[in-house]
């Protein structure tokens, strides 16, 4: 076949793909310039359209501004949301700020005073919450987000004031929310942490004008439920885990939503008093948004004992697979295995390590994973591959449709376990980072780069572009970017501060502009040429 | 230094049951998902930076085990006294070297031995001596008595980050040698065997050769007798300089 052939085809091919990602993606992020999700739109992606910043131009890439946060925070994870030209970002867990996305100066500033959280009626402890979350939703004049105290709160993007705010933990003890909400319809999605905290895991849909609860899904049945067969005949279900602390997709074409939950408890590592695959731990959740009813799931790893969420970030693509158009899932798991699902059906396509793993064997047909002998915690000390910290964790992955790569921070590391905790295996092999770009339809890595210099996790993301370029951090700050065909560095900047977020992308006035969050600012950079004073 | 009391406890975690004392279930169980298997961080912050458990008393301790500390990650844990007591224990025998009885032999005899053996030709203590091994002012506060003898008798075992000997061959054929302070992507900070630091752009750099072992000459202990070797241990058991703060190294990331 000649080149000019293989060129056609391909951009063909891009082509198709990008149209069908256009059909994927909710009309209203219909505009490129904006920002307006955690992911950027409701697939999960990360990938976006602007190309003014491109593999050719990423070198003259400088800072624009700089906006330093008064407190600095525990964590800095938010990504920073932008529309028309205003940036709003949550800090920590009780900061948020509107800045001028052209120039950061700052339009208003919203503070938070945590009350002390009530203690829990039942004898067990109580999370105050986390003291960070990872940034706003936005629909229409609101913001919503997540505070320590349990409270989902509705600021007015105008001025920053309280529109309204729900506490989120009733009936239950308060757990806290640290994963940015999702929009979905007329709906605000809420999960929430302590997953290690024996709790029940639930995902809890609010209305956006009102703040009143509408549903409310348990992520582990009560007994008589469907999957409660996968729990002993005893109370354990109720602290079964499976929280929902990261942030789900939804495809507006099907109306589903897809949420993944967390490890089972009540104990990590110890499964004994929970005989069974501890329904819906470590799973993806097609979820209705009128109900919350469960259209289907999928269990990554049945019976954890490892402490693997799967709570990484379910990407929708609609790309050809064998042949034919299919309505994709993927997911890069902390269990270091790379999935491709059906998301029409829950189908299983293909299973395929992206880290170093020594827990699964083979997989069935129905992508249930057969276990290596000798991979149970035992007092002893049982060495797995990953280790607890996992082959990848909530760190955003970004999938780009001109190259069919999804892009990973994984990790290569190897731990002991027993049946009451973990160590991390540093002897024999020093965990070590690498962003890995994974074909999706084979699941083999195309290339990586090794993130040096990190220290033993690394929850800094990536965000991919139509300019060719993927952009990606090291624990210490480093802020890098790299062609997104071949994995060549082309760029980076020292931010000085711990970077535990993932980039986004806006347009404002014709310019294009990169931002990351670290702990103690945010950035944003811009072309030598376009920068303004 | 650190690195060696990592891979102890580490170690000591790996052998088993048998030895375990009852605090160390405790922390396994409740604080290690947060605060790591050996206490030196997870996602929560490492214990040996905390002054409550480095400085502070029982009680104090005890209280934040029980009621947390709101407003963050750490929640209060609703568990027997007598765990917590354990706890306590636990905690305070792996991060508070210094408070055990001296070590026997003549710190006095112990400093010329220092001397002779070249000992500050790379270690600082007050003030005074090389750069290219850890301060030695106040290492028994850092670490246990045993663990200083580990240490002086094999270097080997492990070298704390920031103190690798490191051989850096640049592209125009000259070779940098000294410790490897910092590296990543882009660049290599070296503080060359002179005292002066190299501060190397990773385009310059041919090959980065790592030292597998210390720099610190095995044969410097060896070649001390029992005596020697005791007096010395007394020597460095005797640096309690007060430490002026908890961020030993580099920025806790």
């Amino acid at each position: 076949m000649s080149k000019r052939l293989l060129l056609l085809i391909s951009t063909v091919c891009v082509a198709v793909s990008a149209q069908q990602t256009d059909r994927l993606r909710d009309a209203r992020y219909a505009n490129p310039d904006n920002w307006l999700t955690y992911d950027g739109d409701n697939t999960g992606q990360r990938y976006s359209r602007l190309d003014q910043i491109h593999r050719g131009n990423v070198k003259r890439l400088v800072p624009a501004w700089a906006y330093q946060f008064v407190k600095l925070p525990l964590r800095s994870e938010a990504t920073p949301l932008v529309r028309d030209g205003v940036m709003y970002v949550t800090v920590g867990g009780a900061q948020a700020y509107a800045l001028d996305a052209r120039t950061g100066r700052e339009l208003w500033a919203f503070h938070h005073s945590i009350a002390e959280p009530p203690k829990t009626a039942r004898q067990q402890p109580s999370a105050s919450g986390a003291d960070w979350n990872r940034g706003f939703a936005l629909s229409g004049n609101r913001l919503f987000f997540t505070t320590t105290d349990c409270k989902l709160t509705a600021l007015d993007s105008r001025n920053g004031s309280v529109v309204w705010s729900t506490d989120v933990r009733s009936p239950e003890p308060c757990y806290g929310s640290t994963g940015a909400p999702l929009i979905v319809n007329n709906l605000v999605l809420v999960g929430q942490r302590g997953g290690d905290l024996r709790i029940r895991g639930h995902l809890n849909a609010y209305d956006v004008e009102t703040g009143k609860l509408v549903w409310k899904r348990f992520t582990v049945p009560a007994p008589g439920e469907k999957g409660s067969e996968t729990w002993p005949a005893t109370e354990t279900w109720k602290e079964g885990g499976a929280a929902t602390w990261t942030t789900g997709t939804y495809d507006p074409e099907q109306n589903l939503m897809y949420w993944p939950t967390g490890n089972p408890g009540p104990d990590d590592y110890d499964g004994s008093n929970r005989k069974g695959d501890n329904l819906y731990a470590d799973s993806v959740l097609a979820v209705r948004p009128e109900d919350g009813s469960i259209r289907w799931h999928f269990q990554f790893t049945p019976h954890d004992v490892w402490d693997w969420d799967a709570n990484e970030t379910p990407v929708l693509v609609d790309a050809e697979w064998q042949g034919r158009p299919r309505k994709l899932l993927l997911q890069a798991n902390r269990n270091s295995i790379f999935y491709v699902l059906d998301r029409s059906t829950g189908a299983f396509l293909l299973a395929q390590p992206f880290a170093t793993q020594t827990w699964a064997k083979s997989f069935t047909e129905a992508g249930r994973p057969v276990l290596q002998p000798n991979v149970i915690p035992t007092h002893k000390g049982t060495r797995v591959c990953p280790d607890v910290h996992g082959g990848t964790n909530w760190q955003s992955p970004s999938y780009n449709p001109k190259t069919g790569l999804l892009y990973v921070v994984a990790r290569d590391s190897c731990g002991f376990y027993f049946p009451t905790g973990f160590s991390i295996d540093s002897e024999s092999q020093t965990p070590r980072h690498f962003l890995r770009a994974i074909d999706i339809q084979s699941g083999k890595t195309r290339w990586e780069i090794p993130i040096l210099g990190t220290s033993e996790i690394l929850h800094a993301g990536t965000l991919t572009t139509a300019g060719g370029l993927v952009f990606f951090s090291s624990r210490e700050g480093q802020f890098m970017a790299a062609d997104a065909e071949t994995g060549e560095m082309l760029w980076h900047f020292n931010t000085g501060g711990t970077i535990r977020a993932s980039a986004m992308t806006y347009r404002v006035g014709g310019i294009q502009y990169i931002a990351i969050t670290t702990k103690g600012a945010v950035f944003a950079f811009a072309l030598m040429e376009d920068r303004r004073n | 230094m650190r690195v060696f009391l990592l891979v102890w406890i580490a170690g000591a975690t790996a052998l088993g049951a048998e030895t375990v004392p009852p605090g160390r279930e405790v922390y396994g169980k409740y604080c290690a998902p947060c605060h790591g298997a050996n206490a030196r961080g997870g996602e929560g912050p490492s214990l040996f930076r905390s002054r409550v458990v480095v400085t502070g008393t029982r009680e104090a301790l005890g209280r934040i085990v029980r009621e947390g500390i709101p407003g963050t990650s750490m929640i209060p844990f609703r568990i027997a006294d007598e765990q917590i007591q354990q706890l306590v224990t636990y905690l305070h025998s792996i991060t508070r070297p210094g408070e055990g009885p001296p070590v026997a032999g003549d710190a006095a005899l112990g400093e010329a031995v220092f001397r002779k053996a070249g000992c500050g030709n790379c270690h600082m203590v007050n003030g005074a001596g090389g750069v290219l091994g850890p301060d030695l002012s106040s290492v028994a506060l850092r670490l246990f008595p045993d663990q200083i003898r580990h240490a002086v008798l094999e270097p080997d075992a492990a070298v704390g980050e920031g103190y690798r000997g490191v051989t850096v061959v640049t592209r125009s054929g000259s070779s940098v040698r000294g410790v490897l302070k910092r590296e990543d992507n882009f660049s290599l900070q070296v503080l060359r065997q002179d005292g002066q630091f190299a501060l190397l752009s990773r385009d310059e750099v041919e090959r980065v050769n790592l030292d597998k072992g210390s720099l610190m000459p095995k044969s410097a202990a060896a070649q001390l007798t029992p005596n020697e070797l005791q007096n010395l241990l007394a020597f460095l058991d005797r640096q309690r300089a007060p430490r002026l703060t908890f961020t030993l190294t580099f920025q806790n990331y």
